[in-house]
């Protein structure tokens, strides 16, 4: 039994538990890992990849249009030890990539490829599947490749939140000019998954990483540079382009002091920027372009400055479809009434319904590059 | 009877203790008799306090050094040698791509698909359409 008689020395042993119970929390992994990290599973698919000749690599390039025939069966059974992790990765809640975000611009994502040809097989195997009537095989293999592609883009740049973007189009093209052939437990199970997806990246998440771990390793990077050969620490972002040459843009910084105080002056850029992803479409696009209008002839902006509005747009573009395809599986389920649970995200009511000879289509009032956000859902099976 | 009488051992014997000096054999005497003074005892429960704040302090001492570990990691500890054009995969050569056209984008993942993870290849650039000298 313990006995203390004064009462400050207890205290004291207190603070001294809490904070070591603190100092321990802080430093735990954001995911632990072990059998919870879903990165460790995908990284095994990757591993299992079939290899690859160029009619293979054809095949997969064109997963949606061409005929899944001998040669394509072959690939999705040679891909199924690939497929299998990428189930047991998606059944999981979490995913660490294990990136190291301080390696800056030189940060190696050899998961983004991996993971676009690990969806691709999915979708192929899930088109033989619907050909084959095994509707409720193909909702697994759709949402496992959505899990995928959330888990890529979050928490990212912006090029881990294009490729998200782009795997779950590929995704939403293939449900929905298929949707129709589902059978109505196999839309259930796909509706349940498709409330439970991991959260993605957003444009908000991938520019705070751009300004941390490109803007300001890049200052760093010069900093630490020799006052000689500062121009060196510019390299990795040498490219040809029609802005000017390398030597040209750099020659204009003059000098590492001037450099440093030209990438320093980015970082309004970032934020304001950031601020701005929260706004509504419209206000986005007209802000951001006087933005980018305001730096992208700067020295620094010809280096470094991506589009970010094409991101926005892309992305945007991206969570409406993701709405329209969960809207369109509750139609076929309970019928167009189901529409006034989902509302247009760009619009004031629900998505406009319209029958089509083909099935139906849900629009959203949102317009990129002046055309409507459309989802084209195939007929119900006879 | 005649005793023989070994030499040394007759030495040995003149080797007798001296008689120790009155004075210090008083001081000896007095230091015995005095009662014996039992060292200090600690309380068992300040054994435990004790006990528990050293082992919360190599407890916050461990978390602080795996936190140092963990963000090690520097501009200056790329993996990625300094001066060495960079990786197909690499955030940066993705931006590039990406500066050029959204299809210079999909070309570079495409090729970096069917390329087994390791070391890059310069064919990757000219499989994704891109000149490797301008990457230089």
């Amino acid at each position: 039994m313990i006995s203390i008689r004064h009462p400050r020395t207890f205290h004291g042993l207190i603070a001294c538990l809490f904070l070591a119970a603190a100092a321990l929390r802080a430093n735990e992994p954001a995911v632990s890992p072990g059998n919870t990290n879903a990165a460790l599973q995908y990284w095994q698919a990757f591993s299992q990849l079939p290899a690859m000749d160029e009619h293979r690599q054809q095949i997969v390039a064109n997963w949606n249009t061409v005929p899944v025939d001998a040669d394509a069966v072959k690939l999705i059974e040679a891909s199924s030890t690939a497929l299998t992790y990428l189930h047991r990765g998606s059944a999981l809640e979490s995913c660490d990539w294990g990136l190291q975000k301080e390696d800056g611009i030189m940060l190696l994502m050899p998961h983004l490829a991996k993971a676009r040809e690990l969806a691709r097989l999915a979708l192929l195997r899930a088109r033989e599947e619907l050909d084959t009537q095994n509707s409720a095989a193909a909702a697994d293999d759709i949402a496992d490749v959505l899990v995928l592609a959330n888990f890529v883009g979050s928490d990212t740049f912006a090029i881990g939140l294009l490729v998200q973007d782009s795997i779950e189009q590929m995704a939403f093209d293939l449900a929905a000019s298929r949707l129709g052939q589902f059978a109505p437990e196999s839309l259930r199970t796909l509706a349940d998954r498709l409330g439970k997806l991991p959260h993605g990246g957003t444009l908000q998440s991938a520019l705070r990483n751009e300004r941390q771990f490109s803007l300001e390793w890049m200052i760093a990077r010069l900093r630490n540079a020799n006052d000689q050969s500062w121009q060196e620490a510019l390299r990795p972002l040498a490219i040809e382009t029609p802005k000017g040459t390398f030597e040209a843009i750099v020659e204009e910084l003059k000098t590492k002091a001037g450099a440093v105080q030209e990438f320093e002056e980015f970082r309004p850029f970032y934020d304001e920027l950031t601020t701005l992803a929260e706004r509504p479409p419209d206000v986005f696009r007209s802000r951001a372009a006087d933005l980018l209008k305001k730096y992208q002839n700067d020295a620094v902006g010809r280096l470094m400055l991506s589009d970010f509005v094409r991101v926005f747009d892309k992305d945007l573009a991206t969570r409406t479809r993701f709405s329209l395809l969960k809207a369109a599986v509750a139609v076929l389920l309970s019928g167009p009434g189901e529409l006034r649970n989902f509302p247009d995200p760009a619009g004031t009511g629900p998505f406009e319904y319209a029958a089509s000879e083909r099935g139906f289509e849900l629009r959203s009032k949102l317009t990129i590059d002046g055309r409507p956000v459309v989802l084209a859902v195939g007929k119900p099976r006879r | 009877m005649n005793r023989w009488t070994d030499p040394l051992e007759a030495e040995l014997e003149s080797l007798r203790p001296h008689e120790l000096p009155p004075l210090l054999r008083q001081r000896i005497i007095s230091a015995l008799s005095e009662p014996r003074r039992r060292p200090p005892r600690a309380h068992p429960s300040r054994l435990w306090i004790g006990a528990l704040a050293a082992a919360a302090c190599l407890v916050i001492a461990v978390a602080i050094w795996r936190g140092r570990e963990q963000g090690m990691a520097s501009p200056g500890r790329s993996p990625v040698a300094a001066g060495s054009s960079p990786p197909t995969d690499s955030v940066v050569a993705y931006q590039r791509a990406l500066a050029q056209s959204p299809e210079a984008l999909d070309a570079l993942l495409d090729a970096d698909a069917v390329r087994p993870i390791g070391p890059p290849v310069s064919g990757a650039y000219v499989l994704a359409g891109m000149d490797p000298d301008s990457l230089r």
